[in-house]
């Protein structure tokens, strides 16, 4: 009897250890704070892993295009972070080195926001402009981590949504690829030349803290020789941002949207260029996406 | 006009371009009053269907 209470009682208490186990602090809604900085010892050549987030990198070829996906997990909506390459609107920098000074476990490019004067700007809770452009998607993220498109920047839906949620983050490059689950048609007219062969970047939700990011690697004009894993060489020229929408809807992403792509599109993992682009070729942007460990493994000193 | 005159004259112009220059290259300051002017305009007309976001 006493060996059942005993194994009842340890049934009980085991969900709230559980439960301590995966409860981290969040980490700062605050552009200028970085992520904590991630253990090295969880790093693989592909993946990173520890109780707050987990990320699995892929190369793939879809046609003549390469593929970089990254697909991560994270324990809180904090860890799903944007910063900026200096204060907004004075500085550029390599989206490596953005990555870098706020401790990306991995990492992409933003929407290039200061490269134009408008757009409903919004970083890690901070607003920097308010000027939402009709002709585009906007993309937020609220304080869940949830992923809400808006096309062509509906005021009507904007005003609703803020009443229902905090923006974190406001981004105004787009299209949108997939929204509610629905592949979306591109829009001929839209900016940056959609049914182009071209370098892209795109973002997408798959559920709740589940994201994927893909990185797709040279142009029609621009192609790019990539070293596949089995020593083979291949030329990438790039895609339409319709073949980057189909992608990540078959991903599963229930919400997905396209970033600045052209020469700015890149991916960090670690600190390495995952995407084939050096660190030499990068363009210098203002801005990135990245996820970040919400561990403090004691290591934040070392970076300061 | 002796050489100690001139190294005078001389010192004196570096110093007004020195000066010149300072004042004519905008301060990081300014640029950030001008970043706050901006997001504080509020909406260019009561019509602006996002005069919300400034509210």
């Amino acid at each position: 009897m006493r060996k059942l209470a005993a194994i009842l009682l340890c049934a009980m208490l085991l969900p709230c250890f559980a439960a301590a186990e995966i409860a981290f602090p969040s980490l700062p809604i605050d552009i200028n704070t970085p992520g904590h900085v991630a253990d090295p010892a969880n790093f693989t050549a592909t993946t990173y892993e520890d109780p707050s987030i987990s990320v699995t990198m892929e190369r793939v070829w879809v046609g003549e295009a390469h593929f970089n996906v990254a697909r991560v997990k994270i324990a809180d909506a904090s860890q799903l972070r944007t910063a900026l390459a200096g204060p907004f609107g004075k500085k550029t920098n390599r989206i490596s080195t953005i990555a870098k000074n706020n401790n990306a476990v991995v990492a992409i490019g933003g929407d290039y926001c200061t490269n134009e004067e408008g757009g409903f700007v919004v970083r890690m809770g901070e607003t920097f402009r308010k000027k939402p452009i009709k002709t585009r998607d906007m993309l937020i993220t609220d304080e869940n981590g949830d992923f809400h498109i808006i096309p062509k920047s509906d005021a009507a839906t904007l005003k609703a949504l803020m009443d229902e949620h905090t923006l974190v983050n406001v981004f105004n490059f787009g299209p949108a690829l997939v929204i509610d689950g629905q592949l979306q048609e591109i829009p001929k007219d839209y900016r940056y030349n959609p049914n182009g062969l071209e370098p892209r970047c795109g973002i997408g939700q798959v559920g709740p803290l589940e994201y994927i990011l893909v990185v797709v690697d040279g142009g029609k004009d621009r192609p790019v020789t990539v070293t596949n894993a089995d020593g083979t060489k291949q030329k990438s020229y790039g895609c339409k941002t319709a073949t980057l929408a189909q992608f990540l809807y078959d991903q599963g992403c229930q919400q997905a949207y396209n970033l600045d792509g052209g020469n700015s599109a890149l991916m960090v993992f670690g600190e390495e260029n995952f995407s084939t682009k050096t660190v030499k070729s990068e363009r210098s942007v203002s801005d990135i996406i990245y996820f970040a460990t919400a561990i403090d493994f004691g290591l934040d000193a070392t970076k300061e | 006009m002796s050489d100690k005159i001139k190294n005078l004259l001389l010192t004196l112009l570096a110093a007004v371009l020195l000066v010149g220059f300072a004042v004519a290259i905008p301060s990081p300051d300014l640029k950030q009053e001008a970043q706050e002017s901006y997001m504080n305009a509020g909406p260019a007309d009561e019509d602006d269907e996002y005069a919300f976001l400034f509210e």
